[in-house]
């Protein structure tokens, strides 16, 4: 039950994260993806060199498929030290925890 | 002394806890120190100091954010004691270990790892917590001690200048057909 419990869990943490690719994408690149973003696209906004959206510490939005892409690559990039087995020690540790030895 | 049942039941729920979360801390300790003795070591002294400060923690508020904090804190602690780590705030090392462009969007992960490794440490920090661990952005600047709108450049900085060290960003701008002004990203700017 924990294994399908974890997965259901990363698998939520999957679609926030790549929601959130997405919505930082837009908002970096000054385009609304919401009703708060459509509010702040409404108010006046002050154009400082024509490109840079604020926030960005006047750096240019990153375009979104780029953006995405990173999103993936850190994904299964952490998804892979996700996956690396858990030493023996700190099964020991916790152990030795539980039963009150580093308490 | 001998532990209440209630006492026994807690413990066995905390260290189920920490047992579940532990490649979480790995894996996120392991893109901090980019050291795999060092990262263990670091977890190892989370999980116990996390263990003798468990009645601090509040039942039923974020145990993995708690535990990343700790986390987090102790590698800041180390740092400032033995300076085992060369930060690169100024972005120096990461441009050194730029990754040329030619390999598009099917680079090798180990390249990635190698430009997510040359990111400034508090950069590469923020990308982790959010853009892998799924923490909000106000969950990710409270455990880093910084305002919400600092932890959102640090993203941004850190995907950007990702993207152009691995020449995401011409690859992408590319893939979308012709580049709009807006759409590309200049190297070097970050």
């Amino acid at each position: 039950m924990t294994g399908v419990h974890d997965r259901w869990d990363r698998y939520e943490v999957l679609q926030t994260v790549m929601k959130r690719d997405v919505e930082d994408s837009l908002e970096m690149s000054g385009k609304a993806s919401g009703p708060r973003d459509q509010e702040l696209e409404d108010r006046p906004v002050e154009i400082v060199d024509g490109t840079a959206a604020p926030g960005t510490d006047g750096q240019r939005p990153l375009p979104r498929a780029a953006s995405e892409m990173i999103g993936r690559r850190l994904r299964q990039a952490y998804e892979t030290q996700l996956k690396e087995p858990i030493p023996d020690r700190f099964s020991a540790l916790l152990d030795d925890l539980a039963k009150g030895g580093r308490a | 002394m001998t532990a209440s049942p209630e006492g026994n039941d807690r413990s066995s729920d905390m260290r189920a806890d920490l047992t579940a979360l532990l490649p979480n801390l790995r894996a996120f300790a392991n893109s901090l120190t980019r050291n795999k003795d060092l990262a263990d070591d670091l977890v190892q002294e989370t999980l116990v100091k996390a263990w003798q400060h468990r009645d601090q923690f509040a039942a039923g508020s974020n145990l993995k954010a708690w535990l990343f904090t700790i986390l987090r804190n102790t590698r800041m602690s180390h740092l400032r004691k033995r300076k085992f780590e060369v930060e690169d705030e100024d972005g120096e090392m990461a441009a050194r270990l730029s990754v040329a462009p030619p390999q598009g969007p099917h680079m090798d992960m180990v390249d990635f790892m190698k430009a997510l490794s040359g990111l400034p440490s508090d950069q590469r920090e923020a990308l982790l917590l959010v853009g892998a661990e799924g923490f909000s952005y106000e969950d990710a600047a409270l455990m880093c001690g910084c305002a919400v709108g600092t932890m959102k450049s640090r993203v941004n900085r850190a995907r950007v200048r990702l993207a152009n060290n691995l020449g995401m960003a011409n690859a992408a701008a590319s893939d979308a057909g012709a580049p709009q002004s807006e759409d590309v990203v200049p190297a070097g700017r970050v």
